[in-house]
């Protein structure tokens, strides 16, 4: 079943660019977590759309430079451990349907 | 260069990670409490004296102690404190200042204040009258025998509280300008260490 990727709500973020990072902050319970570049941009890219898209927003900005995180795991590796950290959250679209009818 | 595809572009992708990032523990932080409102009970008035309750209390029991303190009395209406103020009022003790609860990193330590206009008294031993450090206590036992009131059944809960504690302690606080110092220290009948100390400054010599 497709799944779609949204941040979770509350979650904020604070760019460090200049040390090539992000930092995430999660309210409940309060955490705050650090993310490489690659973790940082599959973050900002679950905009609540299919994994499916994601993914190929993700391969279209790493393909080009490549490096491991171009790598095909890489980018599912990256949602299990924004997930597991409370950024991020999943939601299946049939039950999405489901709650909006 | 302030979002990561870009950042990606000049220097790679590296393998996604992300890992909480260890927070600082600061060991003289103290939970961030507010105060809701003033109380709203007479103030302290002219007393002198300051007599203080102090003890500890769990978390748990810190939640109930405030429970109790802003639960009017079913059959009178009256908040614990108020009926308290009122009680020591009436009975001529002096005044409930409040119970407060040190702010800060050591958020389990409660202090019950009253302000206290100490009785005079004389005895064979003093041919002047003195304050009598004893006659709050009195006082407030006499208040704690009427059982009849929710002012003593109200201060007879807090006294238990502080009793069974076993870090309990009472102290009394005399307020500075209201003390004739220089007098009370330098008399040897009163103070015979310190009147030496103030009259030659040096430090009596005791031999052992």
């Amino acid at each position: 079943m497709p799944i779609t990727w949204s941040l979770k709500p509350g979650v904020r973020l604070r760019p460090i660019p200049e040390q090539e990072c992000c930092l995430a902050y999660v309210p409940r319970p309060p955490a705050l977590h650090g993310l490489n570049l690659s973790s940082w941009l599959v973050l900002t890219l679950c905009d609540g759309r299919e994994q499916r898209e994601i993914g190929r927003d993700y391969f279209d900005a790493v393909g080009p430079s490549g490096g491991p995180g171009a790598t095909p795991g890489a980018f599912d590796s990256a949602l299990i451990q924004l997930e597991a950290l409370g950024l991020i959250e999943r939601r299946a679209i049939e039950a999405t349907r489901k709650e909006t009818a | 260069m302030t979002n990561p595809r870009d950042l990606i572009r000049s220097r790679g992708a590296p393998v996604p990670l992300a890992r909480p990032i260890p927070t600082e523990v600061r060991t003289d932080g103290g939970l961030m409490i507010n105060l809701l409102h003033a109380p709203y009970w007479r103030g302290p008035g002219s007393h002198p004296v300051l007599a203080e309750w102090v003890w500890h209390l769990s978390l748990n029991d810190l939640l109930a102690l405030r429970t109790f303190l802003v639960t009017p009395d079913p059959e009178t209406g009256i908040q614990p404190e108020a009926a308290i103020d009122a009680g020591l009022k009436d009975h001529g003790i002096g005044s409930y200042l409040g119970t407060f609860v040190t702010h800060g990193s050591n958020f389990n330590q409660v202090r019950v204040l009253f302000g206290h206009a100490p009785k005079s008294m004389t005895n064979a031993y003093a041919d002047k009258p003195a304050t009598d450090p004893a006659s709050f206590n009195r006082l407030i036992y006499d208040l704690l025998q009427k059982t009849d009131t929710q002012a003593s059944r109200n201060l007879r809960y807090l006294r238990r509280l502080w009793s069974e504690s076993p870090t309990r302690t009472e102290t009394r606080l005399i307020m500075l300008s209201q003390v004739d110092l220089a007098s009370e220290l330098s008399d040897p009948e009163n103070s015979p260490f310190t009147a030496d100390l103030l009259s030659t400054g040096t430090r009596m010599e005791t031999k052992l």
